[in-house]
């Protein structure tokens, strides 16, 4: 049983990889294939943000951790922040505060809004784009736009599973992880 | 001032800091490659859940936060079976075609030296392949994808579940040893006088 479910979730991730590339049936560059991940993990959250009940949203599992809602802004909050980053830009001083973004409307709408254009500056980077070196504006250490993406997509990755527990500690089975209809 | 310092705090804890280390660990700063940046990642994510594997108690290894979830020791032996896997499909395994198996429970040292193997075994391969090896085609049963995706797909996994242990790890009342090491890291930046 655990076998079929460790085989299933590896074919669900593995056709999240190369889902539009049914489409072209083409291999994808490493731009598109990026994209891809990148939208399938961002749109993993974004259900998520839909989803959850709006008054469990300031929820946390512990005193000393984001709630809920706190997730979803530092998710949206790091996707700018590290499209900032891509661009040499030092981060902007966007406030991603539960002050600001009051409803579970408003948060599901810049938590898309973020992951949208990143997926959008992705593309337009291309492979050679991504191949480019970032310098970040407080260090002399190179990485390029494959490593910061790199980086990126598994912070979203990390605070999924943060959430995914989140979830089941409510009683709640995360979207991703339903029978399929 | 509370944002602007945990926006200062996430850039190192997230940014320059796996970078700095990343670089101390692969090449001189020559160009990285797409392959040295995946490998960079994925020793990343491998040292963090290598880390919570070795500091997690032993007697807390099958604690699970609801019934129907993997166990902390459950989660790290999914983490490695499926690096295994993802390994085999980089080699040009088929799909389900490796003998497979999430095993009978284990003591914390197997689970650790497993979870180890695992990641090295991985890493090796991401090595091997190098950027032309990683933009080859990998044929699944219903497309075609590349290295390159493929092991970001892996690195994502590891990342989903090290989210999923971080929540393990404070619904335990204790802190995971990366956010332990990067607390250090600030109370030591705050108490150095300003140059």
């Amino acid at each position: 049983m655990r076998r079929m479910f460790l085989f299933v979730t590896l074919l669900v991730l593995l056709a999240a990889t190369n889902a539009a590339a049914q489409a072209t049936s083409s291999t994808p560059n490493h731009s598109e294939a990026l994209a891809r991940l990148w939208t399938e993990v961002g749109g993993k959250v974004i259900d998520m943000a839909e989803d959850f009940p709006e008054e469990k949203y300031d929820f946390k599992p512990t005193p000393e951790v984001r709630s809920f809602a706190e997730q979803m802004l530092h998710v949206a909050g790091g996707n700018y922040l590290f499209m900032d980053l891509a661009q040499g830009k030092r981060p902007g001083a966007e406030d991603l505060s539960r002050e600001k973004y009051k409803t579970k409307a408003e948060i599901v709408a810049v938590l898309k809004k973020s992951v949208e254009e990143g997926a959008a500056f992705i593309r337009q980077q291309g492979d050679a784009g991504l191949a480019k070196a970032v310098k970040f504006p407080w260090s002399q250490t190179p990485t390029n736009g494959t490593g910061l993406w790199g980086e990126a997509i598994g912070h979203v990755g990390e605070h999924y599973g943060q959430l995914v527990v989140y979830y089941r500690v409510n009683g709640l089975v995360p979207p991703a992880s339903r029978p399929r209809r | 001032m509370r944002r602007s310092l945990s926006l200062v705090t996430f850039l190192f804890v997230l940014v320059v800091s796996p970078l700095v280390v990343a670089a101390q660990q692969t090449a001189p700063a020559a160009a990285a490659s797409a392959a040295a940046d995946l490998l960079a990642a994925w020793n990343r994510e491998a040292k963090k859940l290598i880390d919570m594997a070795e500091d997690f108690p032993e007697d807390k290894y099958n604690y699970k936060p609801t019934p129907e979830v993997r166990s902390f020791a459950e989660q790290l032996q999914h983490v490695a079976e499926a690096n295994v896997r993802f390994a085999g499909l980089a080699r040009g395994q088929a799909a389900g075609g490796a003998e497979h198996h999430e095993a009978a429970p284990k003591t914390k040292a197997e689970i650790v030296a497993m979870l180890k193997k695992s990641f090295e075994d991985a890493a090796a391969a991401i090595q091997s392949a190098g950027d032309a090896g990683l933009a080859q085609p990998i044929k699944l049963p219903t497309r075609t994808i590349t290295g390159y995706g493929l092991w970001t797909s892996a690195t994502i996994n590891a990342a989903e579940h090290y989210g999923n242990l971080v929540v393990y790890y404070r619904l335990n009342g204790l802190v995971p040893p990366t956010t332990r090491a990067a607390q250090e890291r600030q109370r030591q930046q705050q108490q150095q006088p300003p140059r």
